[in-house]
């Protein structure tokens, strides 16, 4: 946990709390000792879309057939945006490809597949 | 606007469809990140009809795990900025122009490697700075309830 809220501290992003369920995941193991449940989901979100979203609400939704329950962010009425006095620093997002392979988190930017609104417009790529 | 990030283990079957309707029908997102699909985009692909959510972009499963898709529907405007099989990383942008970042995450499902989860996050968050949602599956919440069976000797 402490190294959770390290992560999140350093990426300046607060969890935004929850209504429903305290647990978003359960084993259904069916012995009840091996039974687990925890909040494995949720989310988080920095100032600068706080002060944007001041009303966000988050609720747990039924999981259906899945172990995990969905997170739904209601992003609430938008604060009227006085847009200059949120500080965005706006740095060129260039991917490099092998960040992740570096940091072992992955395979990196690998194949993907978009498709956008226009029905017939399939836009199937290969990313660098 | 309403965004909802689901772990949804496997879409492959008539009750997982059934579940993703209803939470659909129940919801009304404008955005719908999905993981654990366990599908290839040829078989994501026809979701855009089923979530009348025309924009989808996927990240293909691996075997018979992982996979992400990030549907959002017509009016709003995605650029993804970057994906791997545990994020997809995107700048939104609404109808009045606001402009912000939505990163869905899958993270590891073994306790002890969810640090690879909070380097991603980490990484992600020194590559630029926008008013920024992070969802998904981040973390083991410090409260874990195991029953135990408790002989009482009745």
């Amino acid at each position: 946990m402490e190294r959770f809220r390290d992560a999140l501290a350093d990426c300046m992003l607060e969890d935004l709390g929850f209504m429903g369920d305290v647990f978003t995941w359960r084993n259904h193991h069916h012995r009840v000792d091996e039974y687990v449940k925890e909040r494995l989901d949720r989310a988080v979100a920095n100032i600068e879309w706080r002060r944007i979203f001041p009303l966000v609400r988050v609720v747990d939704g039924d999981p259906q057939h899945s172990d995990h329950r969905p997170i739904i962010v209601d992003s609430g009425e938008r604060e009227v945006p006085n847009l200059c006095s949120v500080n965005v620093r706006d740095i060129s997002p260039k991917f490099e490809a092998k960040w992740l392979e570096e940091e072992d988190c992955g395979e990196g930017m690998g194949e993907c597949h978009v498709f956008r609104s226009c029905w017939n417009d399939v836009d199937s790529k290969k990313n660098p | 606007m309403r965004i909802i990030a689901w772990n949804c283990r496997g879409l492959g079957n008539a009750s997982a469809v059934r579940g993703l309707l209803d939470l659909q029908r129940r919801e009304s997102p404008d955005i719908f990140f999905l993981s654990e699909t366990k599908m290839e985009w040829w078989r994501i692909e026809r979701f855009r009809w089923i979530l009348s959510m025309p924009n989808v972009v996927v990240k293909d499963c691996k075997g018979y795990s992982g996979g992400l898709a990030l549907f959002w529907r017509k009016g709003i405007s995605v650029t993804i900025k970057s994906l791997s099989k545990y994020h997809i990383d995107a700048l939104v942008q609404d109808e009045d122009g606001l402009v912000w970042r939505l990163t869905g995450i899958y993270g590891e499902p073994k306790a002890e490697e969810k640090r690879r989860t909070w380097r991603l996050l980490r990484l992600l968050s020194n590559q630029y700075t926008k008013p920024w949602l992070c969802l998904g599956d981040l973390m083991r919440y410090y409260l874990v309830v195991k029953r135990r069976v408790v002989n009482l000797g009745l």
